[in-house]
């Protein structure tokens, strides 16, 4: 807290001296054209100076300014800013014309350089506060989900702590970073903010989706730019709110599981199913309702016995409701000179395995000083997480526990078993001889972390003289993390051990473990900017030059003690045997220096040109220099055009068009030179030994390379009633650093290429609507759509196809990434074949491409309505085109527990839509199966023939999701000032709800297709091992006082 | 004042320019090492080197495919082993393991060796590739040797050589290394004996191991009556003679500890003392518990545990039948006992004593002359010393101290040897084979699975005869015999496919067809 206060006190210091010089004193009134009403909070500044004021309440301003001033500049938010000549008078009467079109709006573009919208050459969506915290999702990636055209926001894992994957425009890069860059305050910071800032703090958006639109921040931004800016004071008085949101959390979601059939894992010799009662398969007999003993007899010669009937709803039954509790409290202040914002956020996230929790606490502090021509702003984060959580994958051993089996009643396992009473929920008692009671086995395995991140950002800037502008920006981000992996003994009493006959308990007691680590991360950005505005008659030039360096360093170690004596102390002092563990670290440097030229003509006409050369510490120094420029132009023809100048439908019309290259390194640090490892198993006491590492490095690898172009078009209609922005982009990435695989035989797996080629284009379509707009009712549309096209033009000289993981590839001639899958065997019109003994499927020697993995269309669409107090809103999302590999669907199969595994009663039965060869091998003829049945129907059809072929388990990934729905009341304002004596300024109250309904394809049967594995380029598989996803709903109140 | 800002800025900044080389400069890896020493991979490479001949990718799957052990029911997969249905992605480790591993160590322990005028390292590298190479061939046939591990000469598409000119180099590169050994002995240039734990610095004893390592290669040649003079003239042998006792490597395994333990130790137990998967899921197979039950022989009891529900020795699985076949139950099979696995930072067996018995046994049954190594005896002496061998061996591994009357009761005075494990003038090889056979257990599977293919013994019975066949009962078994191959790995089938097309194509099987496992070696004329 010291450093806080001090940074405060340095903010604070920052003087309030005015400038004194040969001045008069005017005054004046601004109104509104609309309504005639003053309009209080306008800024009035003397052009060509930092001098200004704001109105007051009556929207009265007084200003001494310079006897040599011209003219007034006045300016507020959703305003036509105006500027007015000064003559001899010295009352002035402003009325302000509102700016529907917002076409004057300041926009943040790269580097934090503020723009006028229209000068824009590339494509940019810009998210506000309101919408982005629409159903308060407690971080920022949730609240951007299907807002925003173009931008693809996966989930990687759901839990306490999310991850997600974000990507602009598809992929660029074959097998290095395609995530988008998140700026924050017009630093580049790690994209894992996106979920550990508070969305309270953000005051908006912008997105740059393009590498046209990003050529100055360097290699990172290729892959487009989201840029997050918090709030700074407002020049208003002093205001304080308080919110509370409360959410709760239903797992939702699952894939269908069967009802008809108990534990069993075989059939007799008449190939009837047979029941056995410590099975995690469920195989076994259909269920009859009866009375019937499951697990074994225990030592006292009891048997639990339990209906022999499927429980509905006890697998959802295991997941707690989850909940989400974040209080927020801001508190901002800003005069004409100065801005203050403070905030403090507590979050408490329960999640929805039992157990599971998370606490988030933040606090944000922003200031900035004016003082004549320099201007200083601080802004700092500092956010404090500790979860809880565990490490055993729940799912796993559920979906192994048989639906006759009471799963519920055994989360009290700790209590031990006596003569008189049979706990059959402990460890030497539960029901199931292979598998863990899963809650036994998520409360023996967790780990707790803790983690501190914070963000510190100095601005500093000078005005040169009139036209130039000087900035130095330095920016420190500092991940420190420490974790701590618990793993509880088993200590089996001597009968399950040695006499239950149980598989679980025989292998004998198992020690504790415990792993620790931390991982610390750095990073500083130093920025150096000047700018230079200057005016030749119509012409206006706005040149930038910067430079740049960023330095990372980050430091990851691990110990652990895989054997702890004493059971109980999870420290590494309490260990038998040798001490594991690894270390790693990892520095970077770069610098850039940059040019940035816009020149504008009579404000209708506006080219733009960019020019930056990297260093990168990856690469050799023969090869770490590189250069890519860019240029883009914008055209208002709605301006330059007379005849449509001021027409009533079309009022603002904007072509555009832009084509940028940027070079980026898809390398990790030392990548560069072969190495050596420490031979497995090694160090035997003091013998230790190396081996020759498998991948073959390249020495002179060099960056990968972007070509983008871009058109688009801006119209907007009846004064922003219809906004429509369109914009077709298409890139090629070229000199891709690939692993190329080479074979063993060569002694090594891969080798480092540059080499490939992978094209991308789409087009995006967002589109405004104000159907209805009143002064009680106003309705809002928002329709956003974007389409992807990608092709994987080419790998290497010798070979067309590159795996990814996760089952899916890069393959020549594709697009990418996509799947393949092994098949049945099947005959020319895609009928699978059967054996005309067997009636079994055979599974096809060689792979097939089943589609692609990532969406080809998404469509978003965001409704609100306004009547009065009352605000709801809808945000709704339709992915398509893609299909998905369903971990879950096939690890259903083995267990027996998806429904598809009892779709034909488990009984042999003719394989659907199936022939036979009734030819030879080399002469075949295919005729329809009628009437071949399955040699098995049950646990040896569906747990091998079945499960061994992955294409049954790769379904159609479309999707529909009301992610997000709101209602809100604002209690009107004279309710406030009667009932507080206007203490309290706002009251806001509401009902928030997100994924609460989900439209599938009926051939999806394998649930949430939403869910992967990992936040790789290799997208495409939902693990089997994840939590649940959920439904989530809750409320929020608001106060500002 | 303003001017003094901008040069103050500029100076900074080009000073920030000029250091940037200097700056830049951090891309030392400070995680991994980027040099190394030839003794440094020499001890890597053996390790990796004797873990390949006792265990390799072949314990669990040849174990089952040569009768030595089923699975138990209770636990699902193995299908593929059970159906003999490989496809080219299955046990890759075969041939990815040597070639990404030691062969790679031992090309740079060999150049290192050349560079620093060793001819010791030279030799130990020469003898290991060799051993490594023949098994490569016996698994896959025609395979990349002369251009095989030159990825950093940049060679990424290795031509398949084939197999009997690899064979016949194998001859002339272990003879080559006893020449660089004797060299390496008249110069006093010595292995350092910490890094060489195979060897343990005795050059001698790399002498004995490459002249029974020639032995064994030309023995695989010796049922082709076209090789007969080939093999005849190559039978002679170092002085050193054969290796005298078991070759064992042990680099310093550490008892109960995690991923330090002996490596044929995690077949039965794990780190903490339980007992592991695989020991619950292997349990005796019904063929060779019939070999033991026909002669009484006692290694039953050495190497085996009884089954936890009978208590007794009477349930031998047959691979591939349904574990719900009361008999094939988990807690009926009969599990493996310390005989097999050892202690848990006991020695891994290079090449055992038992192996190079058999070996001369056969050498001299077939009437080659191996008077230059240094033997006297006949093929019965060493028939019987290899018994003898072979209880010694398991019996120290399973805590037996007093062996004798073990072997007295089987082939002594009280004696039960019988059937075809006995020895028969009137067939020594087929007795040799059969007790080399059951000598190998835990042993050398890979080589009774070559010995299986080249001989024929032991007779494998019809799946049919379910209570003695060695052959699986899976219900969906694609062929009734032993695949005598496995398929080239699929990764080589992608990216090498011209070279491996060539070697396919040489035998005459479809590309890519699963028919490849029945194709036989060069040396499987029977």
């Amino acid at each position: 807290m010291k450093k806080i206060a001090f940074f405060l006190s340095i903010l604070l210091f920052m003087g309030t001296l005015v400038a004194n010089a040969q001045t008069r004193d005017v005054t004046g009134t601004v109104t509104s054209t609309e309504d005639g009403q003053p309009i209080p909070g306008v800024s009035v500044s003397v052009k060509g100076t930092t001098l200004g004021t704001i109105t007051n309440i009556d929207g009265i301003f007084e200003l001494k300014v310079p006897q040599d001033a011209k003219a007034l500049v006045v300016s507020f938010v959703g305003m036509k800013t105006q500027t007015v000549e000064l003559t001899s008078a010295s009352d002035y009467t402003i009325a302000m014309k509102p700016d529907l079109v917002g076409i004057d709006e300041v926009v943040v573009t790269a580097i934090g350089i503020e723009r006028s919208a229209r000068e824009v050459g590339y494509a940019m969506s810009s998210i506000s506060d309101e919408q982005l915290n629409m159903a308060k999702s407690p971080t920022i990636s949730g609240g951007l989900v299907g807002k925003v055209a173009g931008l693809q926001i996966t989930t990687v894992s759901t839990g306490v702590n999310p991850n997600q994957r974000v990507i602009l425009r598809g992929n660029r890069s074959l097998t290095g970073n395609n995530q988008a860059l998140l700026v924050l305050d017009g630093v580049p910071v790690s994209l894992s903010y996106l979920t550990s800032l508070n969305p309270n703090d953000v005051k908006d958006i912008s997105i740059l989706k393009g590498a046209n639109a990003s050529a100055l921040y360097g290699s990172d931004a290729a892959n487009g730019v989201i840029m997050v800016t918090t709030k700074q004071g407002s020049k208003e008085n002093i205001q304080v709110q308080f919110s509370n949101t409360t959410t709760f959390d239903k797992v939702a979601y699952l894939p269908e599981f069967q009802t008809r059939f108990g534990t069993g894992s075989s059939s007799d010799k008449y190939g009837n199913p047979v029941f056995e009662a410590y099975e995690n398969q469920q195989y076994g007999d259909e269920f009859d309702g009866e009375m019937r003993g499951i697990g074994r007899p225990d030592e006292y010669g009891r048997m639990q016995e339990v209906p022999y009937a499927a429980i509905p709803g006890e697998k959802e039954a295991f997941f707690d409701t989850g909940m989400t509790i974040q209080n927020d409290l801001s508190f901002s202040a800003g005069d004409d000179k100065s801005t203050f914002f403070a905030s403090v956020q507590d979050a408490i996230i329960k999640g929805l395995v039992p157990g599971d929790e998370l606490r988030r606490d933040a606090i944000r502090l922003n200031g900035s000083r004016k003082y004549k021509g320099f201007k200083a702003t601080g802004n700092v984060n500092y956010t404090h997480t500790e979860d809880d959580i565990t490490t055993s994958n729940v799912l796993w051993p559920i979906y192994n526990t048989g639906q006759n089996i009471p799963l519920t009643s055994y989360s009290d396992w700790r209590t031990p078993s006596t003569p008189e009473k049979t706990n059959y929920a402990d460890i030497n008692h539960y029901y199931n001889d292979y598998y863990n009671n899963p809650y036994t086995d998520k409360d023996k395995n967790r780990r707790k972390r803790r983690r501190d991140q914070l963000i510190g950002t100095i601005t500093l800037s000078q005005d040169i003289t009139s036209w130039l502008n000087g900035m130095v920006r330095s920016s420190l981000s500092l991940n420190n993390s420490t974790y701590k992996n618990t793993h509880e003994d088993w200590d089996y009493s001597y009968w399950a051990e040695h006499e239950s006959g149980r598989s679980n308990s025989s292998g004998g007691d198992k020690k504790a473990s415990v792993s620790d680590g931390s991982s610390y991360s750095f990073r500083w950005t130093n920025d150096f900017i000047l700018t230079a505005n200057n005016e030749f008659g119509d012409f206006k030039l706005t040149t930038i030059l910067g430079a740049t360096t960023r330095s990372t360093y980050s430091h990851h170690i691990n110990v652990s003690a895989s054997a702890l004596e004493v059971p109980g102390l999870y420290n590494i002092s309490n260990r038998l045997g040798e001490l594991g563990g690894n270390q790693a670290y990892y520095e970077t440097r770069r610098m850039g220096v940059f040019g940035d030229l816009t020149l504008g003509y009579k404000n209708f006409l506006f080219l733009h040109a960019t020019g930056r050369n990297d260093w990168d510490s990856r690469l050799d120094p023969s090869q770490w220099s590189f250069f890519y420029p860019g240029v883009d132009a914008s055209f208002i023809f709605t301006e330059a055009i007379p005849a449509l100048a001021d027409n009533s439908i079309l009022s603002y019309g904007k072509i555009r068009g832009g084509i940028a290259k940027v070079g980026s390194i898809n390398i990790n640090p030392y990548s560069l030179e072969n190495n050596f490892g420490v031979t497995g198993g090694f160090p035997y006491g003091d013998l230790t030994a190396h081996s020759i590492s498998g991948s073959l490095k390249n020495r002179y690898l060099e960056p990968e390379f972007t070509l983008s172009k871009e058109i688009g078009l801006d119209l907007n209609f009846f004064e922003s009633r219809i906004n429509l922005e369109m914009a077709y982009y298409s890139m090629s990435t070229t000199n891709q650093t690939l692993p190329a695989q080479i074979p063993y035989s060569s002694g090594y797996s891969s080798m480092y290429v540059n080499a490939g080629e992978m094209k991308n284009s789409g087009i995006e379509v967002e589109l405004g609507l104000v159907p209805v707009s009143t002064k009680d009712f106003r309705w809002d549309l928002n329709i956003n759509y974007a389409n992807w096209n990608s092709e994987v033009v080419s790998l290497t000289d010798e070979f067309s196809e590159l795996y990814l993981g996760n089952y899916v590839y890069a393959i020549e001639g594709q697009p990418y990434p996509v799947n393949k899958a092994s098949d049945f065997d099947r005959d020319p019109q895609g009928r699978i074949i059967v054996d005309a003994k067997t009636g079994l499927p055979t599974k096809s020697t060689d792979l097939v491409v089943t589609g692609q993995t990532t969406p080809k269309h998404i469509l978003g669409l965001q409704t609100y309505l306004r009547y009065k107090g009352f605000t709801a809103g809808i945000s709704a999302e339709y992915r398509g085109g893609f299909v998905l590999r369903s971990g879950p669907g096939r690890d259903m199969m083995f267990p027996g527990i998806s429904a598809l595994s009892a779709s034909a009663g488990r009984e042999r039965f003719v394989f659907p839509n199936s022939v036979v060869n009734v030819g030879t091998a080399d002469n075949p003829e295919y005729v329809e199966n009628t009437n071949i049945t399955t040699n098995d129907g049950n646990v040896d059809f569906w747990t091998q023939t079945y499960r061994n072929v992955s294409r049954p388990f790769v379904t159609n990934g479309a999707f529909w999701k009301i992610r997000e729905i709101s209602l809100y009341y604002d209690v009107p304002e004279r309710f406030l000032t009667s009932g507080t004596g206007g203490f309290v300024k706002g009251v806001k109250a509401g009902f928030v709800g997100r994924n609460l309904f989900m439209f599938l394809p009926d051939s999806n049967m394998y649930g949430d297709p939403e869910a992967n594995n990992g936040n790789g380029n290799a997208v495409g598989y939902s693990p089997g091992a994840a939590i649940p996803p959920s439904k989530s709903y809750g409320f929020n109140v608001t106060i500002t006082f | 004042m303003k001017n003094i800002r901008i040069y103050l800025l500029l100076v900074l900044f080009f000073a920030g320019v000029t250091g940037c080389t200097e700056w830049l400069d951090v891309n030392q890896n400070p995680n991994s090492l980027t040099k190394s020493t030839k003794d440094l991979v020499l001890a890597g490479a053996e390790k990796q080197f004797a873990q390949r001949q006792q265990i390799g990718s072949g314990f669990s799957l040849l174990g089952a495919w040569i009768g030595y052990y089923g699975h138990s029911g209770g636990w699902s997969g193995w299908n593929n082993v059970k159906s003999y249905n490989m496809t080219s992605s299955d046990y890759n480790g075969f041939f990815t393991g040597p070639y990404l591993g030691e062969l790679k160590s031992l090309k740079y322990v060999e150049e290192k060796g050349v560079d620093d005028g060793n001819p010791a390292y030279v030799a130990v590298a020469r003898i290991m590739r060799s051993a490594l190479f023949q098994r490569i061939v016996d698994t896959y046939g025609d395979v990349p040797y002369f251009e095989a591990i030159k990825g950093f000469e940049g060679n990424t598409q290795p031509v398949y050589d084939d197999a009997k000119i690899i064979y016949e180099d194998l001859v002339v590169q272990l003879d080559s290394a006893i020449i660089l050994l004797k060299q390496a002995e008249d110069a006093s240039l010595l292995l350092e004996a910490k890094y060489d734990f195979i060897g343990g610095g005795d050059l001698t004893v790399w002498k004995q191991y490459a002249n029974t390592l020639k032995l064994r290669v030309l023995l695989r040649q010796a049922e082709m009556s076209d090789r007969q003079s080939y093999i005849t003239s190559n039978m002679n042998f170092d002085e050193a003679g054969f290796l005298a006792a078991s070759l064992t490597a042990n680099p310093g395994y550490i008892a109960n500890q995690n991923g330090k333990m002996s490596p044929i130790y995690g077949y039965g137990k794990n780190y903490k003392g339980n007992l592991t998967s695989a020991n619950q899921q292997y349990g005796l197979n019904i063929f060779l518990l019939t070999l033991y039950n026909e002669s009484n022989d006692p290694r039953l009891q050495l190497c085996w545990e009884p089954g936890v529900s009978s208590g007794d020795y009477s349930h031998g699985l047959q691979l591939g039948v349904n574990g719900a076949v009361e008999d094939h139950w988990k807690e009926a099979a009969i599990r493996m006992g310390p005989g097999i696995y050892g202690t848990s930072d006991g020695d891994v067996v290079v090449m055992s004593i038992v192996e190079v018995d058999f070996l001369i046994a056969e050498a001299l049954a077939r009437g080659y002359n191996l008077s230059s190594a240094g033997v006297s005896g006949t093929a019965k002496d060493f028939f019987d010393k290899g018994i003898e061998d072979s209880f010694n061996y398991y019996a120290a591994r399973a805590g037996v101290e007093d062996v004798a009357p073990l072997l007295d009761g089987y082939v002594g005075a009280e004696g039960s040897l019988k059937g075809d494990a006995s020895w028969d003038d009137s067939n020594p090889i087929k007795s040799i084979m059969y007790q080399k056979y059951i000598s190998g257990l835990g042993l050398y599977h890979y080589e009774t699975w070559a010995d299986y293919r080249r001989t024929g013994y032991p007779v494998p019975g019809d799946p049919s005869e379910i209570e003695t066949s060695m052959i699986s009962y899976y219900f969906n078994i694609v062929r009734a015999q032993v695949p005598v191959r496995m398929l080239y790995t699929q990764k080589e089938l992608d990216i090498n496919s011209e070279n491996v097309k060539a070697a396919i194509d040489k035998t005459g099987v479809p590309y890519n067809s699963e028919f490849i496992m029945d194709a036989k070696i060069f040396w499987d004329v029977k």
